[in-house]
């Protein structure tokens, strides 16, 4: 789903009056509203970022069929294109709140599937986070003026900033693959010892680098110099046990031009466990 | 004259936090809590898409009836705050009998006798002792909870995925049932912003945020009906004009922890 600056679409009549409430007029904001924690709170308002306000973007979608060889492994392209498109829906939703409101950034993003029983073929999908917005009016908005996202916490934001780097992304990478069922002779053929599944291995090893070259790929559209905070997550929505998606995580970032250089790190014996 | 010595107060703190705590001129009371158990008649949910106003009134009724019990037991240990509230809200469809839903609503908390407390009133937070000595010291107060909560009824055309013969096999959104919880968490929110603005407060911190769809039926022609539900809790905060707000932040970094 292409980004439009400014754009409201999909959001209710009430979304709207909300965020222009919370958005203020000359330059004096309303009420801000955020899922970041204390801590996180002041840790961003120390890095000179204020939250204006809680971002939510979210898509109930129907996920496609395709039919799958048994004895193939082989990715489920319908399966993770659906899974790719519908997080768009929900991160582009909620990064356009975030633009309403103008935001810089959104911190804190946590992105969910939720599965329910009553609709084997759908899912609902929610992007949530909490929208920032820098005090001296630096720039961190990416190149295309979109508000950066960010899956770290206040915390590790606010320790990027002082280690000089600034988030530009969320960048994911998803890989929906059905692992080959093994056949009867090879099934014979381990009865008893203890060997490698080289077929299971593989396809796992497929799934997982799809997954991860894809989050790569997406860092370096949007000129990125790493990813932190990279995870993979293994994952099967309630489809059957040879399927399974690899969806991998993390935030690109940048260093930042001129930064000073890092501060001496002070070392503590925590006193709680 | 009346020798009977206090009771000792139960709370959840660490021996570091009632350290921090006893520095920053807060002492632990004892526990509080609130519960509340309603039951609305349903009967037949409607055909069109509208708030489930039953709903609303009964978890209205519900919150008020938990703050009463907790203000109560809080005079009762003569205490003018409640840190760590933890909200439990639980609903039922078969409880009560067909046509009934059942919600029970609990509110525990842990109350504090706070003298360095700006407010005149007694304040309601969902956040722990632990960071309640970070927002002081960065100059903050709590305010009160801020909580919001919405039941929308949503009706969506089931045909709007069987386009064709072959709709099923194709990826697309289901935009009318997508509409559902965007809208029951725009009211959730501008409840949870309304009761914050109330209680004098500025911003929402820690916002937990609780959804569900649940079917409601099928109707006439192939329509499909959810109901979605939206809650939504965070805690009140407002600067103190008073306060010396520099807190010197230091990078750490801590041993023998992730």
């Amino acid at each position: 789903m292409p980004y439009t600056q400014g754009s409201f679409e999909g959001l209710p009549e009430a979304a709207r009056q909300r965020l222009t409430e919370m958005r203020g007029t000359d330059g004096k904001r309303g009420l801000f509203t955020s899922d970041l924690s204390v801590n996180e709170f002041l840790l961003c308002q120390e890095a000179n970022f204020d939250p204006v306000g809680l971002v939510m973007g979210s898509s109930i979608y129907h996920i496609g069929f395709q039919m799958q060889k048994m004895f193939q492994s082989q990715e489920l392209q319908v399966l993770t294109q659906a899974m790719y498109e519908a997080r768009e829906l929900a991160m582009t939703r909620m990064e356009e709140e975030a633009d309403v409101l103008g935001a810089d950034g959104i911190v804190g993003v946590r992105l969910e599937v939720n599965r329910y029983a009553w609709g084997a073929e759908m899912a609902e999908f929610m992007a949530i986070g909490t929208a920032i917005k820098h005090r001296g009016g630096g720039k961190y908005r990416t190149v295309d003026n979109r508000p950066f996202t960010s899956d770290l916490s206040g915390q590790d934001f606010w320790t990027l900033l002082k280690a000089g780097y600034q988030p530009l992304s969320l960048v994911m990478g998803a890989c929906v693959y059905h692992v080959a069922q093994q056949g009867m002779l090879q099934s014979m053929k381990t009865v008893g010892k203890n060997v490698e599944m080289p077929n299971f291995t593989q396809a796992l090893y497929d799934a997982r680098e799809l997954a991860l070259s894809r989050m790569q790929a997406e860092a370096e559209r949007v000129g990125a110099a790493g990813i932190v905070g990279a995870q993979v997550q293994e994952k099967s929505h309630g489809w059957d046990s040879h399927v399974i998606e690899y969806f991998a995580v993390g935030t690109a970032v940048k260093p930042i031009e001129g930064a000073p250089p890092v501060a001496e790190p002070t070392m503590t014996l925590s006193l709680n466990d | 004259m009346n020798t009977e010595a206090p009771k000792p107060w139960v709370g959840s703190l660490s021996p570091s936090e009632l350290l921090a705590l006893t520095h920053i001129g807060i002492e632990p009371a004892g526990q509080v809590y609130g519960i509340s158990v309603q039951a609305m008649w349903t009967g037949n949910l409607p055909v069109t898409t509208l708030e489930i106003e039953g709903e609303r009134d009964g978890f209205n009724q519900a919150l008020t009836e938990c703050m009463f019990l907790m203000n109560a037991q809080a005079d009762e240990l003569g205490a003018n705050g409640v840190l760590e509230c933890q909200v439990k809200y639980e609903i039922d469809m078969a409880l009560a009998g067909p046509s009934y839903i059942t919600f029970k609503l609990e509110i525990t908390g842990t109350a504090v006798k706070d003298r360095s407390s700006i407010s005149s009133s007694r304040y309601f937070a969902t956040i722990s002792c632990g960071e309640m000595i970070a927002m002081r010291k960065a100059g903050y107060e709590p305010c009160g909870l801020a909580i919001g909560n919405c039941s929308y009824h949503q009706v969506a055309w089931r045909q709007q995925i069987q386009v064709g013969a072959f709709g099923f096999w194709a990826n697309q959104e289901i935009t009318e049932l997508t509409q559902g919880p965007y809208t029951a968490r725009e009211i959730a929110s501008n409840r949870m912003v309304q009761m914050a603005r109330a209680s004098g407060g500025t911003g929402i911190v820690g916002v937990d945020v609780r959804s569900s769809v649940y079917p409601s039926g099928s109707l006439a022609g192939g329509t499909m009906a959810a109901l979605c539900r939206m809650l939504l809790i965070g805690s009140a905060i407002r600067r103190n004009p008073n306060a010396d707000s520099k807190v010197d932040f230091k990078t750490n970094l801590s041993i023998g922890q992730n």
